[in-house]
């Protein structure tokens, strides 16, 4: 007896919508320019983030579980649109500097989003990796679209070592079909929840195969190599896109497959904490050396990817919530510092740390949202930083990994070395003449900088405004769908 | 009838391969084909196991897994021959203006 298809288009809505702006743009590029396009994907995000109002505690799925519209990816895809509307606005400006500016290049940008948010509407291992696959397509063509020798060896640096990251994820998934005889999140659980011993080795190979292909992902150490050379070299757009936008989705899959289908699994958690040491050590030692600012940021992504991955170790419960609370804090301070550097550069290479010197006497707004943007990545008190890495912290030593969370506690006193000498800079009295390009302050982008800064330091004052929409553990206990 | 521990291990073989490749070759070319040679190997293994749970899922998700191998060849070649063009090579040890 056939079943018909379950087939709903409206879980589907802000997938289609941003879909629609994407598909748009491969077709209007033809008779428009690209501001025109910028502003219909503007438009584009941000209904699709008015359609996650519509489906929010509706716990909508579709295609047999395949597509689920649960609250935890409705919040995800939330942080994925902020990231997005962030970096278009960016873009509007900087693109034509970077010579992005070409319809192509948005075009690529929201296909990229549509893979991301599918990535956290996922509720089977094919339709995320679907997803993962689309956005790290778009991204090796978004990184290589400049047609610099930079942006071009970056490319592909990206690329090779994306592609043989995404060759060992697949490898897990066919290693955990192959231990559960399921590809779907749901199923998955409920066989790793009952351990039978002839499967045990396979599904603990698979879970860390998959671990390593997500590693390559969000750049975990020993996976990272090749993180500072791409969002170092793309240009600077890019790279604020590359590290908010697609790491918040590399988090969100990880979080549905290790936080709900494989949460049973045993094996993982361990090597999981492993990995979070050695980028807490690696991504902010390197910091501590670093002369570029664009370099040092990129760093500081690594850095952060431990700080975010510390959340995984954490009952989902508690885990969840945090993971999306602090990246939510993420990508707000991380667009905005790097939004300021891509105004305030004169190549695409960024600009070295003694450039800054003085900074606040010639952009004194710029330099003071630099100084927010950087005290709440170090994650001092009165910003959302520091509440963030409260919440992570905390997710890790509940679930018993103190040793993870004291290690980033130490780590984190050594991030405030490089976080706080380039602050200080700013504010330093400088002669010299100004190595900033001065025409860079721009309305969409200081638009996106005080996004940054106003949403860091409100969500720093009153961190309930976005913690009261992730705090409910119900939201996270189903991270498999039903 | 073969066992699926034969496939199994003939997957485990390509999957070493290509990973030997991706680390040992200096071409961009060859590194690219030895990330192939692993999407390959999991192929194989979804297939075996697909079998061994007479469940055809794992098959379908091998045409997936193809589709996307194909899409990143497209890609791929597209960002290797923009190198090329300009620099008349392909090793990766040649691209070094980015390091610290």
């Amino acid at each position: 007896m056939l079943q018909p298809p379950d087939v709903s288009l409206t879980p589907l809505l802000p997938v289609l919508i941003v879909l629609a702006g994407a598909v748009s743009s491969t077709l209007l590029g033809f008779w428009v320019s690209r501001r025109i396009l910028t502003f219909i994907n503007l438009g584009a995000v941000t209904l699709s983030a008015l359609s996650l109002g519509l489906l929010w505690n509706r716990a909508a799925s579709a295609f047999g579980g395949s597509l689920q519209a649960d609250n935890a990816a409705l919040l995800l895809a939330f942080v994925i649109l902020t990231g997005t509307l962030m970096t278009l606005l960016v873009t509007l400006d900087t693109a034509w500097r970077a010579r992005v500016s070409f319809p192509e290049f948005d075009a690529m940008l929201m296909y990229a989003v549509t893979g991301c948010l599918l990535i956290a509407f996922s509720g089977d291992l094919i339709v995320m990796l679907i997803g993962l696959e689309i956005m790290s397509l778009s991204g090796y063509v978004l990184a290589t679209l400049q047609g610099s020798r930079r942006a071009e060896e970056s490319g592909l640096k990206y690329f090779l070592l994306g592609a043989a990251g995404s060759a060992v994820l697949i490898y897990g998934i066919a290693f955990v079909y192959g231990a559960t005889g399921s590809l779907n999140y749901a199923a998955i659980a409920e066989k790793t929840s009952v351990l039978n011993p002839e499967n045990t080795a396979i599904l603990v190979g698979g879970a860390l195969l998959m671990l390593c292909g997500f590693a390559f992902k969000v750049a975990l150490a020993p996976f990272h190599q090749w993180t500072p050379d791409v969002y170092g070299g793309a240009p600077t757009s890019v790279s604020l896109f590359l590290s908010t936008v697609v790491k918040v989705a590399a988090f969100a899959g990880m979080l549905r497959v290790f936080g709900g289908a494989l949460e049973n699994a045993p094996g993982w958690h361990s090597v999981l904490a492993v990995l979070i040491a050695a980028t807490l050590i690696v991504g902010n030692l390197a910091a501590l050396r670093q002369t570029n600012f664009k370099r040092m940021l990129a760093y500081s992504a690594v850095a952060h990817t431990g700080f975010l991955a510390m959340a995984l170790l954490g009952t989902p419960q508690v885990g969840g919530a945090a993971l999306t609370y602090y990246l939510l804090v993420y990508t707000l301070m991380t667009a905005a510092a790097l939004a300021i550097v891509a105004a305030l550069q004169r190549s695409e290479e960024g600009f070295s740390l003694l450039d800054m010197r003085g900074l606040y006497y010639r952009h004194p707004a710029y330099a003071v949202a630099l100084a927010v943007c950087l005290a709440s990545l170090a994650g001092l008190p009165p910003f959302a930083g520091f509440f963030g890495k409260y919440l992570v912290f905390q997710a890790a030593y509940q679930n018993g990994y103190a040793w993870i969370s004291i290690l980033a506690a130490l780590t984190s006193v050594a991030a405030l070395v490089y976080y706080l000498r380039p602050a200080m800079l700013l504010f330093m009295p400088d002669r010299t003449p100004a190595r900033e390009y001065s025409l860079g302050q721009r309305t969409p982008t200081t638009l996106t900088v005080a996004l940054g800064v106003v949403g860091v330091t409100a969500l720093g004052l009153l961190p309930n405004i976005w913690y009261s929409w992730v705090a409910n553990p119900a939201i996270w206990t189903l991270l498999v769908g039903r | 009838m073969v066992p699926t521990t034969s496939y199994l291990a003939l997957s485990g073989i390509l999957f070493a391969l290509g990973m030997i490749g991706v680390l040992t070759r200096r071409t961009a070319i060859m590194v690219f084909l030895s990330v192939e040679l692993m999407l390959n190997a999991a192929n194989l293994a979804l297939v075996a196991f697909a079998r061994s749970w007479g469940d055809p899922t794992g098959q379908t998700a091998v045409f997936i897994v193809m589709t996307l191998a194909a899409a990143e060849v497209a890609i791929g070649l597209a960002i290797i021959v923009a190198i090329f063009r300009k620099r008349e090579t392909t090793n990766v040890d040649d691209l070094a203006a980015l390091k610290g």
